[in-house]
């Protein structure tokens, strides 16, 4: 603790800068739909039925 | 990533959930069919009118709310918690990331269970296949200052360097789910697991490894939750909220997991998500308009386990798997914050009832949420009703038969009346009940002191929850008409410090619970006397609920309530007590003060 005690703040910032950084392992997260204008059409009461596959993600 | 195609046949067959779904239902329905026609005749005793119809259908939807929860606590009862039957034989290869957000907690005490969980995960001999990373979404820069040391110093001293991260982001757009999104935007590929825990969040390491080996073994199973127990309660409320927590949400929880099928519950910590799942079916968007119904979704966890089950996923409640810990509240108005933020959330929902392509039961989950919050609406509605009833009565008719010389007096039903107040009330505390007799039975009491000990706690606690309850419903009825008015309740630190509140805290917080009590009392009182009598077990929590919040905030020094894990204290526990006590003498950076320092209001 005593060496941690001595750093300077700027020194802490960069100490866990360089070892706290996750690792770069970008992985996509698609916004879902969850209001969708389905209406009382026959296809958006068949998605409200789960009859159809939902819509994943927007456009 | 979809889930596998067999899994997803099973999907369409027979759901074993099906039936014990059907039992709880149609009980419920029967209970609640039962009281709505024993009061209807209770009603129109006096005569017919309208106002006892609408009684009626309040008694109806309250006691199948009532119903629907002592009928999950009986199924609980009927069946013990069990490993799935699935082979693990596999090694365990999974890679799995530890993710704990942190927002302006105590980072000494938040880091000391980390380097605790660390220590216990290290002993499983897979600590190598586990990160950890600390997720900062805090806004106050000298906690920020000392999350930075504390994360040097868990470092050094677990010799973690390239197995741990902390990072912290610039704004916490999201809040907790954002903040989640945001790692797996930027490091979920290198990852095929992740469990994800809460800032006062402690597991075993031999818990953690075994969630991931079931996740292996199931690669339909997108998440899986445990059933955390709550710990270190010191207050009177904390120890009688620890002590229910304890004793009787394993059963209820076991219907839960009776009920689930391939939907189970996200309750957004000490659960283990698969990554490519999670990201492709939980990406959240924000809500059109402004909160509270709009904006970024507040009670995200429900919304995604929702959305992973839309997506052929298996959502699973494993109410087996030990060692999972978190700590509650320790005082009512803490209790009574944390509760705003969930009835704004859960409310919220009522915009994602009809969102596309949810399972049916997802959508029943969302509509129990906001039954859980809008519930007291209608005994409120109900004694509202009662009050007014005497005046919408119609005039007594002695003489309905005509050319009959004698008068024909109205049946007194004041026997179905009491009937029907008894079965109300036997529904609170008949699954109370049972539970205790179950656990004297089957050698579970043992764990909590004993079967009289048990017993005497269990009691105490229907005491304190009946005394505390009316408090706790004033709270809650104002906070769905904040909701309901449009004010957004924002996103308060948890207050996990010093929980004791003197009387003026107390009566700071709920002078106007105070006031409402007394408004009651003269209301009922001038209008309908003969009710003040049933009114009293409402009212009077109401009067003295200063008092009740201030006592209920000091440390408990009873011998009851006593839990699991205050007589064998989990191995992860003692660790993080002790790592904990030796950081407090160390970490030596400077504590927030009182101009930076997150506001701990007692007023909510």
């Amino acid at each position: 603790m005593q060496t941690l005690e001595s750093l300077s703040a700027a020194d802490v910032a960069r100490l866990v800068q360089d070892l706290g950084t996750p690792v770069a392992a970008p992985l996509a997260m698609p916004k879902q739909v969850l209001e969708a204008e389905l209406g009382l059409s026959p296809r958006g009461l068949l998605a409200r039925l789960v009859l159809l596959m939902a819509p994943r993600q927007e456009l | 990533m979809l889930p596998p195609r067999a899994a997803v046949a099973r999907d369409y067959a027979i759901d074993r959930a099906a039936l014990p779904r059907g039992v709880a239902i149609v009980l419920s329905l029967l209970a609640a069919a039962g009281a709505f026609m024993l009061f209807l005749q209770f009603g129109w005793s006096d005569g017919v009118d309208i106002i006892d119809v609408v009684r009626a259908l309040l008694i109806l939807i309250s006691t199948w709310w009532l119903a629907w929860g002592a009928v999950q606590g009986l199924m609980g009862l009927t069946t013990r918690a069990e490993p799935p039957a699935t082979q693990l034989h596999d090694p365990l290869m999974a890679r799995c990331v530890v993710l704990v957000p942190v927002y302006n907690e105590d980072p000494v005490t938040t880091f000391s269970r980390v380097a605790a969980m660390d220590e216990s995960l290290q002993a499983t001999g897979f600590g190598d296949l586990f990160h950890i990373a600390i997720l900062s979404d805090s806004r106050n820069e000298t906690i920020a200052a000392r999350e930075r040391l504390c994360f040097l110093r868990l470092v050094q001293d677990r010799g973690a360097q390239g197995r741990m991260f902390y990072r912290r982001r610039e704004t916490n757009t999201g809040k907790k789910a954002g903040n989640i999104e945001d790692f797996i935007q930027k490091s979920g590929a290198a990852y095929d697991l992740a469990l994800i825990l809460d800032a006062d969040s402690l597991m075993e390491g031999a818990t953690i490894v075994e969630m991931a080996r079931r996740m292996q073994a199931e690669p339909d199973l997108g998440l899986l939750q445990t059933l955390p127990v709550v710990t270190r309660a010191t207050t009177r409320f904390g120890r009688a909220m620890q002590f229910s927590a304890a004793f009787h949400s394993p059963v209820f929880a076991r219907g839960l997991a009776m009920m689930q099928g391939r939907t189970g519950p996200f309750w957004g910590h000490n659960a283990m998500v698969r990554v490519r799942a999670f990201a492709e079916s939980c990406g959240l968007p924000e809500l059109k308009g402004k909160p509270p119904f709009g904006g970024h979704i507040m009670s995200h966890d429900y919304v995604e386990a929702a959305l992973l089950a839309r997506a052929g996923w298996r959502v699973r409640l494993d109410d087996d798997l030990g060692g999972s810990f978190e700590e509650g509240p320790e005082n009512l108005v803490d209790h009574a914050k944390r509760d705003r933020r969930w009835c704004q959330g859960n409310l919220q929902h009522v915009r994602l009832l009809p969102a596309p392509g949810l399972k049916p039961w997802s959508r029943f989950v969302f509509f129990q949420g906001i039954m859980a919050y809008i519930s007291p609406l209608f005994w409120i509605g109900f004694m509202l009703a009662s009050i007014a009833a005497p005046y919408f009565a119609p005039p007594p008719d002695y003489f309905p038969e005509p050319y009959w010389p004698f008068p024909v007096f109205p049946q007194a039903e004041t026997a179905k009346a009491i009937g029907l107040a008894i079965g109300v009330f036997g529904l609170l505390i008949l699954p109370k009940f049972a539970v205790a007799l179950h656990a004297a039975m089957s050698g579970r009491a043992r764990s909590f002191g004993g079967a009289a000990r048990a017993f005497a706690s269990m009691l105490a606690e229907l005491l304190f929850s009946s005394l505390s309850a009316p408090v706790l419903l004033a709270y809650q009825t104002r906070s769905v008409f904040q909701v309901l008015l449009g004010r957004d309740g924002g996103w308060p630190t948890n207050n996990r410090g010093d929980a004791r509140l003197s009387i003026r805290d107390a009566w700071a917080t709920s002078h106007w619970v105070v006031s409402t009590g007394i408004l009651g009392l003269v209301g009922t009182w001038a209008l309908a006397p003969g009710l003040v009598v049933w009114m009293l077990p409402v009212l009077l929590p109401m009067l003295l609920a200063p008092f009740i919040i201030s006592w209920s905030s000091r440390p408990a020094s009873s011998g009851l309530f006593r839990t699991p894990t205050d007589l064998a204290e989990s191995p992860v526990m003692r660790r993080q007590r002790e790592i904990l006590a030796e950081w407090e003498t160390e970490v030596t950076a400077p504590k927030p003060d009182a101009t930076t320092a997150p506001r701990q209001s007692v007023t909510v």
